[in-house]
């Protein structure tokens, strides 16, 4: 072809062809344009329904399919799924009738790279199509690898962080039990091990992060009420030092909800940040479950006495993920988690001032849960 | 005081069990790096521990398959699954074992586990 670099031909000549219609003069005319952009016909293979198809991707593999949906043996999204499914390092494009662009759109949806109008496609668009469908296809699986290989690093780091820290977290706790330890030596290890804990959790909230933003979690039926009594009795364990005192107003009637099974996990963050950051001896929090007017909703608010967020951190401090923005790398990922598991249940997070207009008396994290899990 | 034997890949867990049993006059009455070594050194003993504490991800056989080949053939031994992949419990639990402690753990939950105390 004209215009065409000698590597760019080779490449194409080499492009092994499976083409899939039933219509044999359209078969034929689809063969020959192949031929024309100097496709050679040793790599050009044809099948005129699903089974023959079946059989020909069983022995060899393609670069690119152009598929007919419409076949005799099967019709629709099912013959490109049953394709898809057989020969999943193929690019597909799908050949379609000129009205049936709804139908186009669905197969790049499922699967599918790209979609030609049968009849109206000059021997430029194939060439461009294929080209195109190739490349798109490539990216594809290079993403798909890429995707795989971060999961596995995440997993492998967190489980072997956690194998480590368990010999540093017990080794500590052993020596905590010499009697002759000073009260400051004491102290030192206890800071150690809390420490310790620390980058365990920081592994396991980059492991929940990605499978939430993966949708891997259960949605599960439980009672509001108890799950934040539950998860404030668990956090006044895990912080022995301090004074906790919750001020509850909760439903008098049953609280169920169908929720996100990491519900309690972002009542947990949301509480931990607040205890953290409150330096007064006596940590107060109000919480406040009810329903809201249009009953769809619980309405859970959480009111500190800490440091408080300014306005302009309000929205950015749940958005950890969604920006590198420098000025909230401190801020930790409890509240990524807070607001991802809010977002997968239809919900919604947002922080308010306790005091309204002063910011500087303590925050109120407002949390809009709906009754049923979207 | 109890019986232990010890299945796990990471020799220095190995040595902070025996130092914590120790602390607490049990005895360790044997230990294996992997599954297989593990099944095959308890099968072989005369005297089956009072408690094996099972690592999951190990090579040769994993610390699930291993639990569910001992409770088949000795039912009554009281396995404490302890491990990092905390994805797993409910799988150990099916296969047998009477309880899974997630690491890192405190020596305190471990404690509680086994009922004894320091």
């Amino acid at each position: 072809m004209r215009g065409m670099g000698k590597k760019q031909m080779n490449a194409i000549e080499k492009t092994k062809v499976l083409i899939v219609e039933d219509n044999s003069i359209y078969r034929s005319s689809v063969q020959e344009l192949l031929k024309e952009v100097h496709i050679s016909e040793e790599n050009i293979a044809v099948a005129s329904n699903l089974s023959e198809s079946v059989e020909i991707l069983h022995n060899q593999i393609f670069d690119i399919i152009l598929l007919d949906l419409s076949l005799p043996d099967s019709q629709g999204m099912d013959t490109l799924d049953s394709v898809v499914k057989l020969a999943p390092e193929s690019a597909v494009i799908v050949l379609t009738g000129i009205n049936d662009k709804n139908l186009a759109f669905e197969a790049v949806k499922r699967g599918a790279q790209d979609f030609l109008h049968k009849g109206e496609f000059s021997i430029h668009v194939l060439l461009k199509t294929i080209k195109f469908a190739i490349k798109h296809k490539e990216s594809q699986e290079i993403i798909k690898k890429e995707h795989y290989r971060a999961e596995l690093y995440l997993d492998l780091l967190g489980h072997d962080i956690d194998n480590r820290n368990q010999a540093v977290i017990s080794f500590l706790e052993l020596l905590l039990l010499d009697k002759d330890l000073k009260n400051k030596q004491k102290k030192f290890i206890n800071k150690a091990i809390e420490q310790a804990y620390g980058v365990s959790d920081l592994v396991n909230n980059v492991q929940i992060l990605s499978n939430l933003k993966l949708n891997k979690f259960k949605v599960v039926k439980a009672d509001l009420s108890s799950l934040l009594k539950d998860t404030v009795e668990k956090i006044t364990l895990e912080n022995p030092g301090r004074t906790i005192k919750i001020n509850w107003t909760l439903p008098k009637e049953d609280s169920n909800i169908i929720t996100n099974e990491l519900l309690a996990e972002a009542f947990n963050h949301i509480l931990s940040n607040a205890i953290k950051f409150d330096r007064n001896n006596t940590v107060e929090i109000d919480i406040i479950c009810e329903e809201t007017e249009n009953g769809n909703f619980w309405k859970v608010q959480f009111m500190d006495r800490g440091p408080g967020v300014s306005d302009h951190f309000k929205e950015k401090i749940f958005q950890r993920l969604e920006t590198r923005d420098d000025s909230i790398q401190g801020a930790g990922l409890g509240l990524a988690i807070v607001n991802e598991v809010m977002k997968k249940c239809g919900g919604l997070v947002f922080i308010e001032d306790r005091i309204p207009n002063n910011y500087r008396k303590g925050s109120n994290f407002v949390l809009l849960i709906p009754k049923r899990c979207a | 005081m109890a019986t232990f034997f010890i299945i796990d890949d990471e020799p220095v867990l190995h040595e902070l069990y025996k130092n914590i049993l120790e602390l607490t006059e049990h005895t360790v009455v044997g230990e294996a790096f992997n599954g297989l070594e593990g099944y095959e050194k308890v099968c072989a003993l005369e005297e089956k521990p009072d408690f094996i504490l099972m690592d999951h991800r190990m090579p040769e056989k994993d610390g699930v398959t291993t639990t569910k080949e001992l409770i088949e053939k000795y039912p009554d031994l009281k396995i404490v699954f302890v491990s990092a992949d905390k994805s797993v419990k409910e799988l150990a639990l099916a296969a047998g074992a009477t309880a899974f402690l997630g690491k890192p753990f405190s020596l305190e939950k471990l404690f509680s586990i086994l009922g004894t105390s320091i």
